[in-house]
């Protein structure tokens, strides 16, 4: 029982975590984007690289998503499984849910390669030449918290208190 | 039609199965887009193709307008700023028959300029206006259904959650559907008007005046909202005559909205938290609904769906336009259910493709699609700006669904006149362009 509290503690504190970081990106995607602006039309002199940079923020947003399905922030049908006994909504609840981890999870092992893969071939972006494999890994670290999220409402689900 | 294309129907059947047993959509549409490139694909070139197409989402530059204009939304949302443009609205327009209304659909017309969420705005809007309305009489069913309806004119004034939706999976210029959205929109926000002027000639005790206000608390009433209109004629001017991308501009939008706000103080740190947390929120949600859709377009593309379908219809040969009515009722159907962003992540992948073959301008089936999905906000039995105003005022969902007929019905007058003259819509781009 222990186990499991922590469990979900841990997973909890990643999840904000993460958006925290997630949160920061925002701030800074939109501060860069308007110095940029204010560069182009006032000094003439635009931010080097601005797109590359802000592809790259753009992969931190990523980081929101476990903490956004954990606050059960998600877009999904309720109308018809509403009507259906608490019984076989547990069930088809539960259903979906092993297929969205199993996607999760393939997607994560998947990443993680990609990492590797990325790293050996020495990919960096086309202006500032950064390179792309520690974003992969944020992508990664992202739904490596999101398959946690995904076994903790499991656990929840299979105590019956999803 | 061939087994390969039955058997490849039959996945987007399951894809639909999952989403009605509550499955996230973005998660469903992913799961489905896997399994149908295991499918055709096989295991390795499947993975492969799942883990690109997700971090290629992610990090698609054309994406990052997304939470940029969230973010603006959430920031002009959580201020209280609504509270000043109503206030300003309902000086000018209070004392008129059926005024407050009018006050309201102003109210939420600009705000939609600010605001790409129409949940956002029904409940901001919705907060102050209803309080005010139920001072003076009107009929719940009648107040509440405008609020509803107005509050969805956010998904069509840019900036708008539909257009950037639609233009990130279509890969059209978000900028163009901006600009498209423009004329719509104001012809929406007028007929809304004439609704609400019909009712009170027709029904004065349904909507009558409210008080009459001084030319200077009018002129005074302008102080805050002054600043609002400017940043929106920065934000829209900047895109029109091509000072801004859209992502530059949501940025520009979010920045100046920060400033106005704690300049006119409107905002304090614990609300501006509130709309960054709200807008990483949103964010992550919307991305891995990008996400899922763009597995699953890349599971279309493969599986050659998206020639397959248009060429089937085409052989049917059946009119363009009888297509064209079908696809429209069967929005109307679809948006009964299923509101805009997972309505269009769903559709568009196998609707889009149809259109461009049947020679419509994408742009223009963007602006009918918005309206579409717009009336589905409030048409029962899931409306969910109407379920939305039931949960912040009390009012039974049954009676706001009796009002909103008429402002349903002003909807569908502008879907007959946007397909009918396709120029309203398409006016202001090809202006843009030249």
């Amino acid at each position: 029982m222990a186990g499991r509290e922590g469990f979900s503690v841990c997973v909890k504190a990643a999840s904000k975590a993460l958006n925290i970081l997630s949160l920061c990106a925002l701030v800074a995607m939109m501060l860069l984007t308007v110095a940029d602006v204010l560069l182009r039309y006032c000094a003439n002199r635009p931010i080097v690289g601005g797109t590359e940079i802000t592809e790259y923020m753009m992969v931190f947003l990523t980081l929101g998503i476990p903490l956004s399905l954990l606050a059960g922030r998600s877009i999904k049908m309720e109308l018809l499984v509403q009507k259906l006994p608490k019984k076989a909504q547990d069930i088809t609840d539960t259903a979906t849910l092993c297929l969205g981890l199993f996607f999760a999870l393939l997607l994560t092992f998947q990443l993680l390669k990609d990492v590797g893969n990325v790293r050996s071939l020495g990919i960096v972006s086309n202006t500032l030449r950064i390179p792309a494999y520690p974003f992969y890994l944020v992508m990664t670290s992202s739904f490596a918290v999101l398959d946690l999220v995904m076994v903790l409402e499991f656990f929840k689900r299979i105590r019956g208190k999803g | 039609m061939t087994p390969e294309l039955a058997g490849l129907l039959g996945l987007c059947l399951l894809l639909l199965l999952l989403i009605f047993l509550r499955m996230h959509i973005g998660l469903a549409m992913a799961s489905v887009g896997l399994l149908g490139l295991i499918y055709l694909e096989g295991m390795r070139k499947a993975l492969g193709i799942l883990s690109t197409t997700a971090y290629n989402t992610a990090a698609y530059y054309p994406v990052s307008v997304i939470p940029l204009f969230v973010f603006m939304g959430t920031i002009i949302a959580h201020s209280g700023l609504g509270d000043a443009l109503y206030e300003s609205a309902y000086k000018w327009f209070g004392h008129l028959k059926g005024g407050l209304a009018i006050a309201t659909i102003a109210a939420c017309t600009v705000f939609a300029a600010l605001c790409g969420s129409s949940t956002a705005e029904t409940v901001t809007i919705g907060r102050i206006a209803l309080p005010e309305m139920r001072k003076y009489n009107y009929h719940d069913a009648f107040a509440c259904g405008c609020v509803a309806c107005a509050g969805s004119l956010a998904i069509l004034i840019p900036p708008s959650i539909g257009f950037l939706i639609y233009g990130i999976l279509t890969e059209q210029s978000i900028g163009l559907l901006f600009i498209a959205g423009i004329l719509p929109g104001i012809l929406l926000s007028l007929l809304f008007v004439l609704v609400v002027i019909i009712t009170a000639f027709l029904n004065p005790n349904a909507a009558p005046q409210g008080s009459r206000s001084s030319m200077r608390e009018k002129v005074s009433s302008l102080k805050v909202s002054g600043p609002v209109l400017a940043l929106l004629v920065l934000i829209l001017g900047g895109i029109y005559f091509g000072f801004f991308t859209p992502t530059e501009a949501g940025a520009v939008g979010a920045f100046g909205a920060i400033v106005i706000t704690y300049v006119s103080g409107y905002m304090e740190r614990k609300k501006f938290l509130a709309s960054l947390l709200e807008a990483g929120s949103i964010t992550a949600m919307i991305l891995l609904l990008m996400i899922g859709a763009f597995i699953f377009m890349r599971f279309v593309t493969v599986s050659k769906l998206a020639f397959s379908i248009p060429e089937f219809i085409g052989r049917l040969g059946l009119s363009p336009y009888l297509v064209l009515s079908l696809i429209v009722v069967f929005y109307i159907l679809f948006g009964m259910f299923f509101e805009i962003m997972s309505g269009m992540t769903l559709t568009l992948p196998l609707i889009y493709p149809i259109i461009v073959h049947l020679g419509f301008d994408p742009i223009w089936f963007g602006v009918v699609l918005v309206l579409l999905m717009e009336m589905g906000l409030a048409t029962p039995p899931i409306g969910l700006n109407v379920f939305l105003l039931s949960t912040v005022t009390d009012v039974p969902m049954k009676t706001i669904f009796r009002g909103v007929w008429p402002f349903v019905g002003a909807i569908f007058v502008a879907i007959v006149i946007v397909v009918a003259f396709p120029k309203l819509a398409l006016f202001l781009p090809a202006r843009m362009l030249r």
